[in-house]
């Protein structure tokens, strides 16, 4: 088959005009300049994706304050802790060693004159006596020591005399024993009064007193047996009037340890009011309600001594009006002595909770004033000689207080309303940043929820910017199973838009208007919620950054 | 900035096209090569022969992706998102130089040809993923990024560089109706770069904005050092300069058949160059284990945790720590790690071609071809239609237009073979539109040769008066 179509002759004709086709479907000449739109990625960025529970937030606490109010309990949950530790009162306070005085005169009248002048020269007169002194203890009152260690004292004794015979004595005080055991005495000699008189002091450190307790008049004596030597002197003709004064003394009596039987008496704790305040001015609550609060007691006795803690008032008042009474069916405590000495006190608790007192009652979010007053009383039972009581210069009774309250709480509405000075700065516009958007989302593991508003206010007080238009649930409510936990974490997603405008706009900003609402799920139906260690937030920020890059 | 740009635009504009194509070379004998391409085809002359550079040398550089006036307007209007919907998932960029040796061929009537070729062939190729430049232009935060996985695993770089040793056959299997053909490849591969394995995902959370980074890759090399390269070292050339070592064999196999149906219509189908080339010397693989990396932001609480002073204080030392840490995480899971001990041997196949067709000679001097065709190179598998119209006058001047459909476009081809005496030059593109000014489409494609021909036979009509002369005295 031949086509007719296809004769040579137009066979150049054709191959012509295809070349011709084909050069002119290339001829397209590039533009000189090109017009490159601007470069506008949308990068999408990661920023913040960080967690934390309540267990951080108390370790982080702890390692910033001082006292942490709130701790972790059995089981996780936490409890707001209010500890206070008691004055108390030291041994060297409650007891105390009275000094001793005595002092006695020998005057001689005349019969005692005409008996010594005629008296052969050289013979000697012996005047022997009793000094009876009583260590009455006024603190604690009516206490009976048998023994007292002193850490510190001064004996002085100090004769004075005008006799013109010779004249010398001794004196010596059986309940006074040195550190050998060995009563003091003195003796002086006609020489000693040459001047009239003289005076002896001891250091009592390391003695020992030991009082006798005779019968129930004479308590805590202490005697000196005094003896005078009165030699005649020829040369000399005693007179009535002539006297011979003696005195002694123990002073600034610290004692290291007393032993006795120190009476019924009271051992102060505490006595005092403190402010107890949940939410200061800056909120506003209602229908809030603690699941439960419970108090301690714990009682150290450093004191060798049995007492009794049956004294202890508790007082809420508001404005000065009580408004709440402890009532309790709490036994008394008894309070064992110390061991052997004060280093080993013995410590007992005093429990209260609301099962048998209304501690409950005396925590509230309002502001109160709390009045507290504690004692425990002395030997409540007889005291026995083969277990009497001992004082050490260091021993103690004091207390601690520590109210736990659970974080188990339910509010039907809390509401808080601050201003806050607010300055912001984004630098200079970045022209290769045409506008972002912050995402924040917060995956709320709180049993309770949380709205809040800002108003961003300028020099004047008005309003430039706010955070949203209505107030955003930054903490969504979750859902909570039957102990009031949440099931799972409620999350909240929002965008803040941003870009230049509001960036100039935001730089006006000197003041913040914060406005947060938060309430507990079912709070008015009585539901209570609790916190755990283990409930947190997580929180995540990210960043929509829309570029312009001009080509 | 701009001129970033102006580079990243004339790149595309000069090598935007389609690759995968054939052309005068492979498709018509006088080029002397089409008996390569399917060895039942038989060349004119009774014998020929090319030598070195004057034989043919090749070479085309070929983009799959859009071409200049798909995204730029002729006033120079950018529109990078017309660039973006009309690539492909994957395009790629590629580069292929022949250069020939020496080939030579005999031929009994049309009984019987029989062929030699030496050849270097070197290609390489280049496969990016559309989500790459998406990325890069729209963000990974645009509504059409943010929440999807954004991959990258058919990305990849593979070169390849080898001697063919080629000896091919066709002949007449039925008088004057069947030709068959077959050849042999002896391959010997000088270089080779094959990226065994890339799976990258990029994914940005929708919600919280974090970034999943998962992937792993392999890459193997023959000839060339990857370490030194990794450590920043010169990439040297396979032989440095000299003759190059042979590093890998192969060998690939050709098959065709030329069916005349009658007088003026053919039928023609081949596979060409299916076959591979083992590397065996000169090994080094590199590989990135499959991990991931999550960048979920700066975790405050832990970073404040650790530090001493005030947090107010530290911040920016949390940030720079928490920066630092990223890295180290990043590079650490995706460290690169080389195989201990000697690297395995690797495969590489060479460049694939499966066509069929037909030839409809309505006069003497004119010939109608369409063929379609299948190409595989480097994993990657391109296929379209060629139309031709070839006009001979005399076998001194061959001309021939092509139209080729490819990727819903329309490519135009030609060549021009003229021969004098025992000489013949050749060439051809094979998208003309493409060397002049690309900026429809096109790829650089362009062949130039030169043979010495022996035995050319035709028929010669007796010549008539005031004819003019057809090459009396000539070496016909």
């Amino acid at each position: 088959m031949r086509l007719r179509f296809f004769r040579d002759s137009t066979g150049v004709t054709l191959g012509v005009c295809f070349v011709v086709l084909l050069a002119a479907s290339g001829c397209h000449a590039p533009a000189e300049e090109f017009e490159i739109p601007d470069w506008t990625p949308i990068v999408a960025v990661p920023l913040v994706d960080t967690h934390f529970d309540l267990a951080d937030i108390l370790e982080t606490l702890s390692g910033s304050v001082d006292t942490m109010p709130v701790e972790v309990m059995a089981g996780g949950q936490l409890a707001f802790v209010y500890s206070e530790d008691f004055t108390g009162t030291l041994a060297s306070e409650w007891l105390l060693v009275p000094s001793v005085f005595k002092s006695a005169e020998l005057v001689l009248d005349e019969p005692l004159a005409s008996a010594i002048n005629l008296t052969d020269p050289g013979d000697v007169l012996v005047l022997s006596d009793t000094l009876t002194s009583e260590m009455i203890v006024d603190s604690p009152p009516g206490a009976l020591v048998d023994d007292v260690e002193l850490a510190q004292g001064l004996l002085t004794f100090s004769v004075q005399s005008t006799l013109g015979e010779q004249v010398e004595g001794q004196l010596t005080i059986p309940n006074l024993l040195d550190p050998m055991g060995m009563p003091w005495s003195v003796a002086w000699t006609d020489a000693m009064l040459d001047g009239g008189s003289f005076e002896v002091n001891e250091d009592l450190t390391g003695w020992r007193i030991i009082p006798e307790n005779l019968n129930v008049q004479d308590t805590n004596v202490v005697r000196a047996f005094f003896d005078v030597f009165v030699i005649n002197d020829a040369g000399h003709t005693s007179e009535a009037g002539e006297y011979l004064a003696a005195q002694f003394s123990m002073e600034d009596l610290v004692y290291e340890r007393v032993v006795g039987d120190f009476g019924s008496s009271q051992i102060f704790l505490e006595e005092g009011t403190s402010s107890l305040a949940l939410f200061d001015d800056r909120f506003t609550v209602s229908g809030v309600a603690l699941a439960e609060a419970n108090l301690s007691l714990e009682v150290t006795n450093g004191f060798g001594l049995a007492a009794i803690l049956d004294s202890v008032e508790l007082l809420a008042m508001v404005d000065g009006v009580v408004v709440s009474e402890l009532v309790h069916t709490v036994p008394p405590l008894f309070v064992p002595p110390a061991s052997g000495d004060y280093l080993s006190p013995s410590t007992t608790t005093w429990l209260m909770d609301a099962t048998n007192s209304n501690v409950t009652s005396f925590f509230s979010v309002e502001p109160r004033e709390v009045s507290i007053a504690a004692w425990v009383r002395s030997n409540p039972e007889e005291v026995t000689p083969d277990n009497p009581n001992f004082l050490d210069a260091d021993g103690y009774v004091n207390a601690k207080l520590r109210a736990e309250i659970p974080l188990g709480f339910r509010v039907e509405q809390l509401d808080f309303l601050d201003t806050v000075d607010v300055e912001m700065d984004f630098g200079d516009e970045a022209t290769e940043l045409d506008s972002a958007s912050l995402r924040m989302i917060v995956h709320n593991g709180f049993p309770f929820g949380v709205e809040v508003s800002a108003v961003f206010l300028d020099e004047f007080g008005d309003p430039v910017d706010s955070l949203s238009l209505s107030p955003l649930p930054i903490f969504s409510m979750p859902d909570l199973d039957a102990a009031g936990a949440p099931v799972e974490p409620a999350v909240f997603t929002h965008d803040f838009p941003f870009d230049w405008e509001r960036a100039n706009r935001l730089k006006l900003v000197r003041s913040a208007v914060l406005r947060a609402w938060s309430s507990t799920p079912d709070a008015a139906l009585g539901e209570m919620v609790y916190l755990t260690e283990d409930q947190g937030l997580q929180l995540e920020l990210g960043a929509k950054c829309y570029l312009r890059i001009a080509q | 900035m701009k001129q970033v740009g102006l580079i990243f635009l004339l790149w595309f504009s000069f090598t935007s096209a389609v690759q995968a194509q054939l052309g005068p070379v492979e498709l018509l004998p006088e080029w002397g090569q089409a008996g390569w391409s399917n060895p039942a085809v038989m060349h004119p002359s009774g014998a020929h022969l090319l030598l070195g550079g004057f034989s043919g040398l090749q070479w085309e550089a070929d983009h799959s992706g859009p071409a200049y006036l798909d995204f730029i307007s002729a006033e120079g209007s950018v529109s990078p998102m017309s660039l973006l919907e009309q690539m492909d998932a994957v395009e790629s960029i590629g580069f292929r130089t022949e250069v020939p040796i020496i080939a030579l061929g005999f031929r009994d009537e049309r009984r019987f040809e029989f062929r030699l070729r030496s050849r270097l062939v070197a290609e390489q190729q280049f496969d990016y993923d559309r989500d790459l430049f998406d990325l890069a232009w729209r963000g990974n935060g645009h509504p059409d990024n943010i929440g999807r996985p954004i991959a990258f695993s058919d990305m990849g770089m593979n070169a390849q560089a080898y001697f063919d040793h080629g000896l091919s056959v066709g002949a007449m299997a039925k008088e004057d109706r069947l030709w068959l053909g077959w050849g042999i490849h002896l391959l010997n591969g000088v270089g080779a770069f094959q990226t065994g394995a890339f799976d990258a995902v990029w994914t940005t959370d929708s919600v919280d904005y974090s970034w999943d980074l998962s992937g792993g890759a392999s890459f193997t090399a023959a000839g060339l050092d990857l370490d030194s390269i990794m450590e920043g070292g010169t990439i040297e050339v396979p032989g440095n300069g000299g003759i190059p070592t042979t590093l890998g064999a192969g060998v690939a196999f050709d098959f065709g058949f030329l069916w005349r149906v009658t007088p003026r219509l053919e039928m023609e189908g081949a596979v060409e160059g299916r076959g591979g080339i083992r590397w065996l010397e000169s090994l080094s693989h590199k590989e990135v284990d499959p991990s991931a990396f999550i960048l979920q932001g700066l975790d405050v609480v832990k970073e404040w945790g650790e530090l001493d002073s005030l947090p107010q204080d530290s911040i920016a030392g949390a940030f720079e720590d928490w920066m630092a840490g990223m890295q180290d995480s990043l590079s650490g899971a995706f460290s690169v790690q080389s195989t201990p001990g000697l690297a395995a041997a690797f495969d590489t196949r060479v460049r694939e071609t499966w066509r069929l067709g037909f030839r409809i000679r309505p006069s003497d001097a004119f010939e109608i071809s369409a063929t379609a065709y299948r190409q595989f190179r480097f994993g990657r598998v391109q296929e379209g239609g060629v139309l031709g119209l070839t006009y001979r006058l005399r076998g001194n001047v061959l001309l021939h237009g092509q139209a080729q459909y490819h990727d819903e476009r329309w490519l135009w081809g030609g060549g021009l073979a003229l021969r004098g005496g025992p000489l013949r030059v050749t060439v051809s593109a094979r998208h003309v539109p493409g060397l002049l000014l690309p900026l429809a489409s096109g790829n650089w494609q362009a062949q130039v040769g030169m043979a010495l021909e022996l035995g050319y036979a035709q028929k010669k009509p007796k010549r008539k008066k005031n004819d003019l002369g057809t090459g009396k005295g000539m070496w016909h």
